[in-house]
């Protein structure tokens, strides 16, 4: 599904290099938690996959379905099906929920939106995310609470459809019932859709409970440094990160 | 039958000419510039105006007296030199204004020049205005922005920015899977359309952007 091989990324218009000789490989399907400490780059990642224009890849490839992402837009790698949850989303003022939706949707076919079935897909997934219909029509998480911020990503998720989802910290900002509701509807979306793979970012392993990975891989200094299962999650919960933690370089990505 | 008429009266949008007058005893105010010219108006009461101007030089002055509680939104698109000179004056105590002026420049400069007087003695005003600037391509902008403000018991506050879009949310929306141009049209509407409601209004104003962004 996605194939990242000997990746090097820097900051633009630095040369401090964030990703160093980075390689991960998620096949259809799979859950894979990345754990590390802050500034290792754990961000820096999920941006890249979706051609943040604040990093420049210098080194390596990213293939998704086969196909090369070098010379494809952020908005191209989202409509071949990869979901980015921002760890922190945007606030945008005057553009509408169902807007951008619809508009989403609409680039995704190059159709119009049936109306009718979008508003009952919406009603039903807002209710299964507990949320208030109003809020579809209220600006993009303007006024949002922060769980209310990740309710409406993982709306807009169920909505999109993707193959791929890229989860940035899902759980910070959240309270216990808001993180259960999300992971709730997440896994339930897996549970439809068996070929969507997860890329799940965390420093905390109570997300992974909820959300069970196949692969937990530890990541410092811009690369994997060990990759396991649950266990290794436990692991550097009790014992903290291994090898040195040097208070590394600070990523912009955090 | 009247509840049409009524509807189709709100949505009146008219040309702002020498001639224009608002009417007081209508809630919104829709106006579109389309020549240079200057303008004053007299503001008695509660009014609400949205502008539009397409590109034209303007020299507005409004004058508000009585119980004035004036708020204008005014939005501009322009691809050539553009001056807006706007004066908002309280004759009198206690009126209010917020003027708010949105501009989108896509060539040469847009410049906003923004007064507000509360002279002497004219207590309990409040007088605020808050302008800001896109650009696009290689459009400039500037924003000169002064309060004249004589007496002390008094409220008044300004604000401005020029600027591009800010792109963390054109990302934002790029991870939807909207194209840049898309999710630069979708910000810039909102931001031109501020609060109205209009659809005649609306309309020419979106249809002004999408010539300017396609």
């Amino acid at each position: 599904m996605l194939e990242i091989k000997n990746l090097m990324v820097k900051a633009k218009g630095t040369n401090k290099t964030i990703l160093k000789d980075f390689s991960l490989s998620i096949g259809k399907g799979e859950i894979h938690a990345i754990m590390g400490p802050n500034g290792v780059g754990k961000s820096t990642l999920s941006k890249v996959i979706m051609a943040h224009p604040n990093y420049e890849v210098i080194e390596g490839s990213i293939t998704f379905l086969q196909q090369d992402l070098k010379d494809l837009s952020t908005d191209e790698r989202a409509r071949l099906g990869i979901y980015y949850v921002m760890q922190d989303p945007s606030t945008i003022e005057g553009v509408t929920n169902s807007e951008c939706l619809r508009t989403a949707l609409r680039e995704r076919t190059g159709e119009p939106v049936n109306l009718y079935q979008f508003i009952q897909e919406m009603n039903t997934n807002l209710k299964a995310l507990k949320m208030d219909k109003n809020m579809i029509h209220r600006s993009i998480n303007q006024g949002f609470s922060g769980g209310e911020k990740k309710k409406n990503e993982v709306l807009q998720l169920k909505m999109l459809k993707p193959k791929l989802i890229l989860l940035d910290e899902l759980d910070s900002g959240l309270d216990v019932d808001s993180l259960k509701i999300v992971c709730q509807n997440i896994k339930e979306y897996l549970q439809e859709n068996k070929d969507t793979s997860v890329l799940l970012i965390t420093h905390y392993s109570r997300i992974l409970d909820l959300i069970k990975p196949d692969y937990v891989h530890e990541m410092l200094h811009g690369t994997i440094v060990k990759t396991g299962d649950i266990r290794l999650a436990k692991e550097i919960e009790k014992n903290g990160y291994s090898g040195e933690n040097e208070g590394s370089e600070k990523d912009d990505g955090e | 039958m009247m509840e049409n008429k009524i509807k189709q009266e709100e949505q009146k949008v008219t040309l702002l000419t020498k001639e224009t007058k608002l009417a007081l005893d209508r809630k919104e105010n829709y106006l579109i510039a389309e020549e240079d010219g200057k303008y004053s108006f007299s503001i008695k009461d509660k009014t609400l105006l949205y502008l539009f101007n397409k590109g034209h030089n303007l020299d507005l002055t409004f004058s508000l007296s009585e119980k004035a509680d004036f708020t204008l939104s005014f939005a501009c698109i322009s691809d050539h030199d553009c001056k807006v000179n706007l004066r908002v004056y309280h004759e009198t105590s206690h009126t209010k204004s917020e003027v708010s002026c949105h501009g989108l420049s896509t060539n040469q400069t847009l410049t906003f020049a923004i007064e507000g007087y509360v002279p002497k003695y004219k207590k309990g005003c409040i007088c605020n205005q808050k302008s800001m600037i896109h650009n696009l391509k290689k459009g400039k902008g500037e924003i000169d922005p002064d309060l004249y403000i004589e007496e002390f018991d008094v409220t008044a506050n300004h604000s401005a920015f020029v600027g591009p879009l800010e792109e963390e949310k054109i990302f934002y929306l790029n991870t939807k899977g909207i194209p840049t141009k898309m999710a630069t049209q979708l910000l810039l509407k909102s931001f031109l359309l501020g609060t109205s409601q209009n659809q005649i209004y609306n309309q020419e104003i979106e249809r002004d952007l999408e010539k300017t962004i396609y």
